[in-house]
């Protein structure tokens, strides 16, 4: 089976990651950053994202305050953008769901972030076919931008209309069947480990 | 005008697996449920791009995909070929001549799927491209509309790459077939031989004898 993290672990990630960041600890930020988005393989489908968000900070940053700037501020982004991207990717919809009513989130809210991520998915995948269909059609550049929203919005409306009626069907959120426990996963504890020795080597040895 | 139209030992990781060929005339493109026929039509388009070999694509490729609601966008369906067709007069004589007349002043997302589908293909074929994709063009269709496409396909007068899961309809209007297992192709050549045809062909079924069923 493929590495999970746990809602709470994901959490701790992204947080513990700005946290050293913001202390300029870079290595132990990036060691944990790298090894979860390598656990997710976060880092090959999403290379182009990275540079689209690392690249132009670069430059900028690098033309008005001086290169060392520019270094510093695309690694602080790029740190962060794996860590987040990589930690997202290893939840699971319905982990996060069982996790917020755990902590006594009220059922349908409980569900909403979950459907928010899986309609982001879906949008990703409808934007991509309703560029195919209007290009074969005959538009391009300006026009074709401007008319893909609408397509994209009307599909992804009865996307929902389908979805809702699906998770009526299958009595969601109630659920019709009893769930194993909420255990954590063997990358949540080493996630865990790491992030407690690295806490206490930088608050023993802050040198 | 580039019009040469060729796919040589073309690979999409996991979807297609070195393939190779020339599409002349109406070609046929077919294989089980996730066999890679759309991510082929959708690399001969220009849609996506190959992760290895090498496209030669006439520059102006009209497609109808396999979801025809996607390529609407206006609020009536005279509006949305008035666009391609270059003006309202010409727009009705073709929505005329593919039944849709009477959806003129209708919003295309409320067309039924076999109307939409004809509107998706008048949409891919009326800005006069070089090249035409389609999609499974007869899902949807009844015989009556099948003749109409044939007629329509065979009066582009252009290459046309077709999927479709229509055994009747590839032997009645293609000049030659693709076939597909698992990314792979395992039969290019006329359509009466290729593994989804021959139990038609088995049976006596020609080329002329499909024509005849259509009423062509």
């Amino acid at each position: 089976m493929a590495s999970r993290l746990s809602p709470p672990v994901a959490l701790l990630v992204v947080v513990w990651t700005l946290v050293m960041l913001s202390q300029d600890k870079y290595t132990e930020a990036s060691i944990l950053a790298l090894a979860v988005s390598a656990a997710s393989g976060i880092i090959e489908s999403g290379a182009l994202l990275f540079a689209w968000l690392t690249l132009p900070s670069l430059a900028i940053v690098s033309l008005i305050y001086g290169l060392h700037d520019g270094i510093e501020t695309a690694g602080r982004i790029a740190v962060m953008a794996l860590a987040s991207s990589g930690s997202l990717s290893l939840l699971s919809f319905i982990d996060s769901y069982r996790w917020l009513r755990y902590i006594g989130v009220p059922p349908h809210w409980a569900l909403l972030p979950s459907l928010v991520a899986r309609q982001a998915q879906v949008a990703s995948v409808l934007a991509l076919e309703a560029r195919a269909s209007l290009q074969g059609r005959g538009l391009r550049g300006f026009r074709l931008a401007y008319r893909l929203p609408l397509p994209v919005l009307v599909h992804l409306y009865r996307y929902s209309l389908q979805l809702a009626e699906a998770l009526h069907h299958r009595k969601v959120p109630q659920g019709r069947g009893a769930r194993p426990p909420l255990k954590p996963t063997p990358l949540d504890a080493v996630v865990v480990f790491y992030v407690i020795g690295a806490t206490l080597s930088t608050l023993l040895a802050p040198w | 005008m580039k019009t040469r139209w060729r796919l040589e030992s073309v690979s999409v990781e996991g979807r297609l697996e070195d393939v190779s060929l020339h599409v002349k005339g109406v070609m046929g493109v077919l294989g089980p449920n996730g066999s890679g026929k759309t991510t082929l039509l959708m690399v001969a388009s220009g849609a996506l791009r190959p992760s290895k070999g090498y496209v030669e694509r006439p520059s102006r490729i009209g497609a109808a995909w396999q979801n025809p609601y996607m390529s609407f966008h206006r609020p009536k369906v005279v509006e949305e070929v008035a666009e391609v067709a270059g003006g309202r007069s010409e727009a009705l004589r073709l929505l005329r001549e593919s039944g849709l007349e009477h959806t003129a002043e209708r919003s295309p997302f409320t067309l039924s799927l076999g109307e939409a589908r004809r509107l998706s293909i008048i949409l891919a074929v009326a800005w006069e491209p070089d090249a035409i994709v389609l999609d499974e063009p007869t899902a949807g269709l009844d015989v009556y509309w099948k003749r109409w496409l044939i007629k329509l396909i065979e009066s582009l007068g252009r290459p046309v790459l077709m999927a479709t899961h229509d055994p009747l309809f590839t032997l009645a209007v293609t000049e030659s077939v693709v076939s597909l297992r698992r990314g792979r192709v395992v039969y290019n050549g006329a359509p009466e031989r290729a593994p989804e045809v021959k139990g038609l062909s088995n049976m006596g079924v020609g080329r002329c004898e499909a024509r005849c069923l259509y009423g062509l």
